[in-house]
């Protein structure tokens, strides 16, 4: 039996999404099966990021009742298994997110991992994603908005019995002013798996021929390894950094004076 | 190689003339910590009144209460736990003989009055704001599992 495991944040834009993407593809890297899911049934984004928004069944078919969920499984990069949510305003209205977790459960025995990127707020749609995972992974930014919306997020996640498993911290820049991982474990009495540090590749992953998440891309990068080592963490694998390019005395100095947090590069 | 002189330049200057001014905004950090303390609640007990009321200050409602399907109350967050299983029965039977396939009841008054069948029993619950199905149906779980552990 899989696990399932809903990726919230409560507020928009702090990288759920990006996460998302790149945590599964590390994990399926890893040759673990792997499922992610665009539950953002009214704003969905994460086809975008893997380049196949043309993909001909959806969630929304699935939902609705007009299509089984084995149809709607697409491949996605390095083995990874993929269920795009549609871009339909019209079907949004209809859908059904209450299925999610009937959906969900018909798949779980097939892969090790589906992650379920969850839509910003607690609205409906947000509780279906919720409610249809075992676990919660909260992603959020080092801002106190974040970290506020990230609380209510967590006792949502609470109410309806899903576990919330840790923390993402995203975008981290190192500043003076930033909430301290240390802080926003005490916060939310959770584990930081990680702190992903503010990475202009990863912005750039929109702004491609042809869009590939950061993973694929440029695995090497800051932000990628420290998607990695949170994977690594996930699954209790070892960690096996990839494409981290060897440091010269220059780089070395240059990196003294980049802002980025030292953990998530590689030693 | 510009790019990477001003990113040095850049980087340098601001950890040498510390130029990254921004301070912990602590007031808000305190502020978190109030709130968290206001959502503290505690399900681990074997007394079901005491579970109700701590389920209550979790999921924000007013009322609990648990009945059969006949209306026959089991358990209860108030003092009308009798007259509320009956009534709350009597309406989910109607509206299920006109719709079957109802799963839920939610009323608007003056407060918001939800009922929602689980396992063979009823659970009625009263609220200022309403409550989705699947947040209904995850009270309802947590409130079955605590019956058949304590059963």
């Amino acid at each position: 039996m899989g696990r399932v495991i809903a990726v919230v944040s409560g507020k928009g834009g702090v990288g759920k999404t990006t996460i998302t993407a790149n945590l599964g593809i590390a994990l399926a890297k890893r040759g673990l099966n792997v499922c992610i899911i665009d539950a953002d049934i009214a704003m969905a984004n994460l086809s975008l990021l893997l380049n196949m928004q043309n993909s001909p069944i959806t969630l929304h078919d699935v939902l609705l009742g007009e299509a089984d969920i084995q149809d709607a499984l697409y491949d996605a990069p390095s083995g990874m298994k993929f269920v795009p949510s549609g871009l339909s305003l019209e079907n949004y209205k209809r859908v059904d997110s209450e299925r999610l977790q009937s959906v969900i459960d018909s798949i779980k025995n097939q892969f090790d991992f589906i992650f379920l990127d969850g839509a910003a707020g607690i609205e409906k749609n947000v509780l279906a994603a919720i409610s249809a995972s075992d676990e919660v992974l909260l992603v959020t930014a080092p801002t106190s908005p974040s970290i506020a919306d990230v609380l209510k997020a967590k006792i949502t996640a609470q109410r309806l019995g899903s576990k919330p498993i840790g923390v993402i911290l995203n975008f981290v820049r190192n500043e003076k002013g930033e909430i301290k991982k240390e802080d926003v474990m005490k916060l939310l009495e959770l584990p930081v798996l990680v702190s992903v540090p503010f990475d202009d590749e990863i912005r750039k992953s929109f702004m491609q021929e042809t869009v590939m998440p950061v993973m694929v891309r440029k695995p090497g990068t800051p932000a990628a390894v420290a998607i990695q080592k949170a994977a690594a963490k996930l699954a209790g694998i070892s960690l096996k950094i990839e494409d981290v390019p060897k440091q010269g005395f220059l780089a070395k100095l240059f990196a003294m004076f980049k802002r980025k947090p030292k953990e998530a590069v590689k030693k | 190689m510009f790019k990477v002189a001003k990113s040095f330049l850049n980087g340098f200057a601001r950890k040498v003339l510390d130029l990254d001014d921004t301070v912990k905004p602590t007031s808000h950090l305190d502020l978190f910590e109030d709130y968290l303390g206001k959502f503290s609640f505690n399900t681990n007990t074997n007394s079901i009144e005491i579970f109700l009321k701590e389920l209550k200050k979790k999921h924000l409602v007013d009322d609990i209460v648990v009945s059969s399907l006949n209306g026959s109350s089991i358990a209860s967050t108030n003092g009308h736990a009798i007259s509320s299983a009956v009534t709350g029965a009597a309406l989910y039977n109607y509206v299920q003989s006109e719709i079957p396939k109802s799963q839920s009841v939610i009323i608007k008054a003056d407060n918001w009055h939800m009922i929602i069948p689980y396992n063979g029993k009823l659970y009625i619950v009263r609220a200022s704001s309403d409550l989705s199905t699947i947040e209904l149906k995850a009270l309802a779980k947590e409130i079955d599992k605590f019956l058949v552990k304590s059963s």
